[in-house]
């Protein structure tokens, strides 16, 4: 249930991360490590969102049982 | 070489199919399952993500991110809210988009023919795009002066494509069923179009450009900079970046592909969650080389103008023949199985949306089944041709990214239905309709007409004057809402009013009790749905009429084993029969669809009259008889003297009867109250506690307790708690009989009172007797004194010795009064009750010897020990030897036997004499002080005895038959204290 709440608490925040205002912090024409700013930043919230929700699913897979 | 790679993959599809079908519902285990619908929901990658990607990409940067990143955002909710959908729609049978919507909101055959109409126009676009880009990759990939060249593969791969559906999609009428084949094959597809586009990626950055970091900076430093960052408005803004993710979001679930992979298709709840975790990192993977790919391609060619095919160019211009077939066959099978999900969703919404409510209202009843499967069928045809007709007309220089968006868009009109509807139990259809239709007319106007006038098919004044010159119409700039993009200013306005509309109707009108009962099936899973308003029950014989009119012979059966569920027809009970309807209405939905099923069953299949008239009355029969067996209850209850309550688990009161409420001066429903406020404050602390452990155990408990009325009057009672049990042997609550026993306790005590004033009048009378006696003596002696006889010094002396002796005996007979009435304290000590007895024993023997008495002793010198006050204890045996030696003093062998044993916790003294016994009428009196039937004594020998033993909590057993002797059992506690009694 725990995961459940703090799912839909990430789907909120990542979301703010995803738009404006927050979006403009990472949209500058500067590369970093030859990747432009813009394109590490939305790949890593990215994968992030992929790492919650994978720890969520492992989780879930405790609690349903197999 | 292309034809021939074409045609080996799609019999390569067929194969797989066919094979997954055949072994698949035996061999396919759970985990394999899994994998299938994580890999099959990846459907959602078409050419357009292929193509189109990168040509979005080259053209504006980063925005075609938006259309992967709002699926990774939205699975964030899929453990909750996904799953919640595949439940409701696992349990009502839903099998399109528009049968969700239709049955949401009371089964509307109305709703559902509008959302499947709508959705097909949004959707014909998007397949047509997909035939597209498999016509435009094979003429790159056939040379120019090729036999082939003129030759089309499009309409070949669309026939093919329809077989396919119909083969392995459309075989069965229930979408409901796993389609094993159909998913494997399109999970199949899913890793083919990753692999090729990760190899061509990795071709393109590694073996073309030198890694990320070249093509960045080479694109930093070259006029394309810009395409690094977010653009400025006009052309892209935050706001057009928004309102994609938005779409996005709801695109991935309610795409009619998407939907059916994704929810009718799910083959358990839980895979939701790794499809949750799964689905967005394969699309991160497959985003990954969509960058380098496009700008290596603008870098190569130094042109937009074909950006959509950069992928395949690429590879062939570098003359890297295999590359370029991986490209090839990846992007064909992004398309094709697209084509194929989403033709077969379609072409169920036709079929059971638009062409059966059709029928049904044409009332050709016994067709249905047929023509829901040929209607199926052809859907899937009808589908492709229109795509194909319309990727031939539509040739205009319109990117496919623009063709998708308005795709997308158009489905999230539904949106507000579907996710209100699931969450809002308000929500009704004439807000579902009016949402829906708002939300349309509004992407019509705002995005498709603008897109006609680029073509040229309107005149461009429409755009830039507004129609009939009315300036705040026009389709871009709607109520003068300038400084947006096309697309954020259409999906604005289209979701906004759709949501407003939804809304403002669903408040402000009703539901009809259809809707109701859906509505709270769809929102309220958790408690049980409310009962359908109109619970038509079918009778057997109609249900297997009503299955074998509209269902093929062998589908009839099996549907019929299915519903019984192993009993036999008369097994059936009346809610069985009920719940038989009820799923037999979801299982033809599951075929036909909510509003068509419901419509069957309503329309022609009511019970028949005489049944109908049957079951009212054995139902009246029923309920009279149960209503009388209540009544009788009730009564019983109401009438009863004492005071009965129930309670619930926790204690709190429920009811009162009126017995209770009176005695009580309380009333259940006058506020909240417990078991435990019915108690005197000291009992709610002693019995709480016993009473609370008995209920939770589910035992009864009963004891003596206070009472305490509202009033703070105190009164003893009886309570009796017993626990009620539902079925399962749960403790619903308790019952409690608190009895009033004030009366009983008076009664009890006026009774001791009257005895206590007879025996102190015996006592009087005994004290009276005994001191007459000496009295008497006393008087003659005075008389004679005063007399003549004064002189005589003899005389006057015996007198005074008589006087003396009788004053002695009256002292002797206060002092044993004082010694009895006194109140007694014990000094209570560790004794072995045998030393206590033995120098008694041994007094009396001796007495007994002078009296001709024997007197025997057996088990002094077994350590029976007990705490006692041994002097006392000593009177006590004395009094009792002294009894016993003086009832067998005239006997001829005279006999007193002593013997001392242990009984459980108590020591035993029993003291047997073969003397005169005792008269049945004197056995209760003997322990009345100055009760005596002997010459000599005072009488107060055994109520000593009586009282001492009292004292030590001891008790006397007396057994006795006149002329057969007397046995006197003294049993002492090993502890004087009175046993705690413990109430539970």
């Amino acid at each position: 249930m725990k995961a459940k709440e703090l799912l839909a608490a990430c789907f909120v925040l990542f979301g703010a991360l995803l738009v404006w205002p927050l979006l403009s912090i990472p949209n500058r024409a500067v590369l970093v490590a030859g990747v432009p700013a813009l394109v590490l930043y939305l790949f890593g919230v990215w994968a992030v969102v992929v790492a919650v929700l994978a720890w969520a699913a492992r989780r879930s897979g405790d609690e349903d049982g197999p | 070489m292309t034809v021939g790679i074409l045609l080996a993959y799609l019999c390569f599809l067929f194969v797989v199919a066919a094979v997954a079908e055949r072994f698949g519902r035996r061999r396919l285990v759970a985990r394999l399952r899994t994998l299938t619908y994580v890999m099959a929901v990846s459907v959602y990658c078409t050419a357009w993500t292929f193509y189109g990607s990168v040509g979005l990409a080259a053209n504006r940067g980063l925005e075609f991110l938006t259309i992967y990143l709002g699926p990774a955002l939205i699975a964030l909710t899929w453990p909750t809210m996904l799953r919640k959908l595949v439940r409701v729609a696992k349990e009502q049978r839903i099998t399109t988009i528009s049968d969700f919507i239709g049955s949401r909101y009371g089964k509307s055959a109305a709703l559902g023919t509008l959302v499947a109409v709508l959705v097909v126009v949004g959707m014909i676009p998007y397949i047509a795009l997909q035939l597209k880009a498999v016509s435009v990759s094979f003429r790159m990939m056939i040379p120019g002066d090729s036999l082939l060249s003129g030759f089309d593969p499009t309409l070949l791969v669309a026939g093919t494509l329809a077989l396919f559906g119909i083969l392995f999609g459309a075989r069965n009428l229930d979408f409901t069923r796993q389609q094993t084949g159909l998913m494997t094959a399109v999970a199949v597809e899913s890793i083919v179009k990753l692999v090729a586009f990760l190899l061509v990626g990795g071709w393109v950055t590694w073996g073309l450009f030198g890694g990320f970091g070249d093509i960045f900076t080479a694109i930093a430093a070259s006029p394309w900079s810009r395409l690094l960052t977010l653009d400025t408005p006009p052309a892209a803004s935050y706001a057009r970046w928004a309102a994609m993710l938005l779409i996005s979001m709801m695109a991935v679930i309610l795409l009619p592909r998407q939907f059916h992979v994704l929810v009718v298709q799910n083959p358990r709840e839980r895979d939701v969650h790794t499809a949750a975790w799964a689905f967005p990192l394969y699309l991160l993977a497959i985003n990954v080389f969509v960058l380098p790919i496009a700008f290596g391609g603008l870098l190569t060619f130094g042109d937009v103008a074909s950006a959509d095919s950069f992928i395949l160019a690429l590879p062939l211009r570098a003359d890297a023949g295999l590359v370029a077939v991986t490209v090839f066959l990846g992007g064909f099978s992004a398309a094709t199985a697209m084509i194929v999900v989403d033709s077969l969703a379609l072409s169920k919404m036709i079929s059971n949306d638009i062409v059966l409510p059709f029928l049904l209202r044409r009332r050709r009843l016994e067709e249905v089944y047929s023509a829901s499967l040929a209607s199926t069928r052809l859907g899937i045809l009808v589908v492709v041709t229109l795509g194909f007709l319309w990727a031939r007309i539509e040739a205009g220089p319109f990117l496919l990214v623009e063709m998708g968006l308005l795709s997308f868009i158009a489905v999230t009109q539904c949106a507000p239905a579907v996710l209100f509807g699931l969450y809002w139990r308000r929500g009704n259809r004439k807000g579902a309709l009016a949402g829906i239709s708002a939300g349309f007319a509004l992407w019509f106007y705002t995005l498709i007409v603008p897109a006609v006038v680029k073509d040229g098919a309107v005149p461009i004044s429409l755009l830039e004057a507004g129609p009939l010159g009315i300036g705040w119409l026009r389709p871009t700039a709607l109520f003068s809402l300038e400084g947006l993009d096309s697309i954020s200013h259409g999906v604005f306005w289209s979701l906004f009013v759709n949501v407003a509309a939804y809304l403002l109707v669903s408040i402000f009108t009703a539901q009809d009790a259809d809707e109701r009962s859906q509505a709270a099936a769809f929102v309220g899973l958790v408690e049980k749905a409310e009962p359908s308003p109109t619970p038509a029950i079918l009778s057997m014989p109609e249900i297997e009429r009503l299955l074998h009119l509209y269902v093929p012979a062998e589908d009839a059966d099996a549907i019929l084993g299915e519903l019984l569920g192993g009993k036999t027809p008369r097994e059936l009970s009346l809610p069985d029969l009920l719940d038989l309807r009820i799923r037999l209405e979801r299982m033809l939905a599951a075929s036909l669809g909510a509003a068509a099923a419901r419509y069957i069953i309503e329309d022609r299949f009511t019970i028949s009259k005489g049944e109908a008239q049957e079951l009212v009355e054995s139902f009246q029969t029923m309920q009279r008889s149960l209503g009388k067996s209540e009544r009788l209850l009730a009564s019983v209850v109401e009438s009863v003297e004492d005071c009965i309550f129930t309670t619930d688990v926790e204690g709190r009161l429920i009811t009162l009867n009126p017995a209770g409420r009176r005695l009580l001066g309380r009333d259940a429903a006058a506020g909240p109250l417990t078991r435990l406020d019915v108690l005197d404050e000291a009992d709610r602390r002693r019995v709480g506690p016993a009473i609370k452990r008995a209920v939770a155990n589910g035992r009864p408990w009963r004891g003596a307790v206070q009472g305490l009325t509202r009033a703070r009057r105190r009164f003893p009672a009886h309570l009796a708690v017993s626990c009620v049990f539902d079925e399962k042997g749960q403790v619903l609550g308790t019952v409690g009989v608190l009895r009033d026993l004030t009366e009983q306790v008076a009664t009890q005590q006026r009774l001791i009172q009257r005895e206590k004033l007879a025996s102190l009048g015996e006592m009087a009378a005994g004290v009276a007797h005994e001191i007459r006696n000496p009295l008497g003596g006393i008087k003659m002696a005075t008389n004679l004194l005063s007399s003549s006889a004064m002189n005589d010094r003899r005389i006057s002396q015996e007198m005074a010795q008589s006087i003396t002796s009788g004053i002695a005996e009256i002292e002797a007979i206060i002092a044993d009064l004082l010694d009895y009435a006194r109140e007694t304290r014990l000094d209570c000590q560790e004794y072995a009750l045998g030393r206590i007895l033995a120098p008694v024993v041994e007094a009396c023997a001796a007495d007994g010897r002078a009296r001709g008495v024997r007197v025997v002793a057996h088990g002094l010198e077994d350590a029976v020990v007990a705490s006692v006050d041994g002097q006392r204890l000593r009177q006590v045996f004395t009094n009792v030897m002294q009894n016993a030696l003086e009832a067998t003093e005239r006997q001829r062998s005279g006999r007193v036997e002593v013997r001392l044993h242990q009984r459980e916790t108590a020591g035993v003294v029993e003291i047997a004499d073969n003397g005169v016994g005792i008269q049945p009428e004197h056995r209760e009196k003997i322990f009345l002080p100055f009760y005596t039937t002997k010459p000599t004594g005072t009488g107060l020998g055994m109520a000593i005895v009586k009282k001492i033993m009292d004292l030590h909590g001891g008790e006397i057993e007396i057994d006795s038959a006149p002329g057969q002797g007397t046995t006197i059992r003294l049993i002492i506690p090993r502890s004087p204290l009175p046993a705690v009694a413990e109430v539970a």
